[in-house]
């Protein structure tokens, strides 16, 4: 303003007057934008904090439940905190060897999310840099969807019919095929969007320094890409960990079931032990929790990845 | 070092044709720039050079070897990317170290290469950052320093300079100019930007719609153009073009438009009756080659709407009967928009209407 009115002393003191006026109206926009943020930000925290209680308060209701006493348990209103906390339930739910079904559930979440991805990484990286017929890469990705949104309760009884013709119910390892199959093509969705992330240019730089196209997909994009690889498989690992319906029907002995399907086996037919079950479904949780928050960085910035370019 | 001989390169994608039966020599230690634009296939014809695309028909030889089947690892070119492609996680060192280590190349002289490149490039400073922490001219020089220190027979550029900003795009072109003068080796420069052609080309091979309009030194390319295309690309004012028909008047030829009757040199004629018998032809002529005078006689007469000053010149701006045209005068021209000028065309090119040939 002062500049350009130097030219002319008598509109200096005009261009002074309205630089001023203007000063106390960007004050005033300036201090009205800023309330907005704070009321829109207070909006956000409150909103976050009453889906962080929706989600936290019943996995604390469980934990609390599993070293209430029955007393505490019958009490009506619920208590909040234990008056006489015991650690019956959490002693017998090792007494009936929980362990081996917590060891059943590594075991076959992690090696189905390893096969998962060693199918999935090479499938989304054809579907993405191969120069396939786009007609037939359209077709194979959208069946992949199509697979990846079918409900599982859908293929568990064929697939459990197959099962029983193949004989191979009740054993660990058709569990990790079926959970390899069935997570192969979300896992090759969500991998193909991160793959077309990484710019075709910096693969060909390392093809042209006189990589191969194996050498350059290992030194070059997955180190690259590998905060979103990492995540996926923590997704995969928990999905697995979680999964309910396919498990049911495929394995029926205490030898051989998963988690989720030995915390209902503590539900007999009469009486319901809620110490135990809770204490079941405690551990349940741990791993899932363990993951989210050593593993937040990475989930965000991989499940961001396709956003932000 | 080798020379580079693409001999009939076809190359189709589906149904679209990216490159149209292309031959071109590129002889060892030669600067050639194909410039075109967008689309011209002139990536595609260095992407087939490179061996990230195979040719659908066609040979490329470099030095004595068929190099069609070739990886490209087995090639031993190197190629700078437009987006420079640098490996972001690793330092800059590390990028310009990883052609060296793949060839197992001894830790010492790794060390040694990479600094030796550093420091002509002048990038010494910037080694043990990554590239995302890197300016753009820096990125580029690695880039550069990622190509040079594997001593490659040929360089391959597409397009380098387009990312970075004007002052530092001169500055470059005569960079890369002096690097490939000082290596000697081979390299094909891709390029839409005429300027940069011209800078720095031994030869240009102007490309468009896949098929090669013209080979030649930048004097040639300017000054003779083969084609109306190649006139019409090339200059950074670009030439003028006068639609019109060749006529014979008082026993001489001319070239007679809505607006200008022009005299025809005698030679000239004699072609032009050869290759354009029905004598349709359009005038082409480079603005400094417009003479003018502040007159009101003369036959060829038009106004001055604008002028352009650039500093060094101005450009006139010319009008009559709906043609413009532009012309070049000193800076401290007296010409001011409004006056009329007298114009007079002396060296010019004739363009057949019906094939775009140079008529010459």
């Amino acid at each position: 303003m002062r500049a350009t009115g130097g030219r002319d002393v008598m509109t200096n003191e005009q261009a002074i007057d309205s630089s001023t006026s203007e000063q106390i109206n960007q004050e005033v926009v300036l201090a009205a934008q800023k309330r907005r943020l704070n009321l829109k930000k207070a909006l956000v925290v409150v909103v976050l904090y009453m889906a962080a209680f929706w989600t936290l308060v019943p996995m604390y209701w469980v934990a609390l439940t599993s070293v209430k006493s029955l007393r505490d348990l019958a009490h009506i209103p619920p208590r909040l905190f234990p008056t006489d906390p015991r650690i019956d339930a959490w002693v017998t739910i090792f007494e009936r060897r929980i362990l081996e079904n917590i060891v059943n559930s590594l075991v076959v979440a992690g090696f189905a999310t390893i096969f998962c991805l060693l199918v999935a990484v090479p499938a989304a990286y054809a579907a993405t840099r191969m120069r396939l017929p786009l007609r037939f890469v359209g077709i194979v990705v959208a069946l992949m969807g199509l697979v990846a949104l079918l409900p599982p309760i859908a293929s568990a009884i064929p697939l459990y019919l197959l099962g029983s013709d193949l004989g191979i119910i009740d054993e660990k390892y058709t569990l990790i095929i079926l959970y390899t199959v069935l997570n192969t093509a979300f896992a090759v969705w969500v991998l193909r969007g991160t793959f077309m992330d990484v710019p075709v240019d910096v693969e060909e730089a390392a093809l042209m320094d006189g990589d191969t196209r194996f050498g350059a997909v290992r030194r070059i994009l997955l180190p690259l890409i590998f905060p979103s690889l990492f995540s996926i498989a923590i997704l995969l690992f928990i999905f697995n960990w979680n999964e309910y319906i396919i498990a049911l029907y495929f394995v029926n002995s205490m030898s051989t079931m998963t988690l989720p399907i030995a915390i209902q086996a503590q539900i007999p037919q009469h009486e319901l032990d809620w110490g135990v079950v809770s204490a079941a479904g405690t551990i349940a949780v741990v791993p899932v929790l363990v993951a989210a928050f050593t593993l937040q960085r990475f989930l965000v910035r991989g499940l961001t990845f396709g956003v932000a370019g | 070092m080798a020379e580079v001989k693409i001999v009939g390169l076809t190359k189709y994608f589906g149904d679209t044709c990216a490159v149209n039966h292309l031959d071109l020599v590129v002889k060892d230690g030669d600067l050639v720039v194909l410039l075109g634009p967008s689309g011209c296939g002139k990536t595609t014809t260095m992407r087939c050079v490179a061996g990230l695309e195979r040719p659908t028909y066609g040979d490329i030889y470099i030095g004595e070897r068929r190099v069609n089947d070739l990886e490209p690892r087995e090639r031993d070119v190197a190629l700078v990317f437009q987006s420079y492609a640098l490996y972001p996680h690793f330092t800059a060192f590390d990028n310009i170290a990883y052609p060296l280590r793949l060839r197992k190349t001894p830790k010492e002289e790794i060390n040694r290469r990479v600094t030796d490149v550093a420091e002509l490039l002048g990038i010494t400073h910037t080694l043990e950052r990554q590239p995302g922490l890197c300016s753009g001219g820096e990125q580029q020089r690695i880039a550069l320093g990622r190509a040079i220190v594997r001593e490659p027979v040929v360089f391959l550029m597409d397009e380098p300079l387009s990312n970075i900003d004007a002052l530092l795009r001169v500055y470059m072109r005569a960079e890369i100019k002096r690097l490939q003068h000082e290596l000697g080796t081979t390299m094909i420069y891709v390029t839409h930007d005429q300027v940069e052609a011209m800078t720095m080309a031994d030869m240009i091979a102007v490309m468009n719609q896949g098929t090669l309009q013209q080979l030649g030194t930048p004097g040639d390319i300017y000054d003779v153009p083969a084609n109306n295309f190649v006139a019409r690309f090339v200059g950074s004012t670009p030439m003028n073009f006068i639609p019109g028909r060749l006529r014979q008047k008082d026993s001489q030829t001319v070239h007679e438009s809505d607006q200008f009757v022009i005299p025809v040199g005698e030679e000239m004629a004699v072609r032009a009756s050869e290759m354009c018998p029905d004598g349709k032809c359009t005038l082409g002529i480079r603005p400094e080659d417009i003479r003018f005078t502040m007159s009101d006689e003369g036959r060829n007469q038009a106004q001055v709407f604008l002028l352009e000053p650039l500093g060094s010149e101005t450009i006139l701006d010319i009008e009559k009967e709906g043609l413009l045209l532009k012309a070049k005068d000193v800076a401290t021209t007296q010409i001011r928009p409004g006056n009329t000028l007298s114009l007079s065309f002396d060296r010019f090119h004739l363009f057949d209407d019906a094939t775009g040939q140079a008529i010459r």
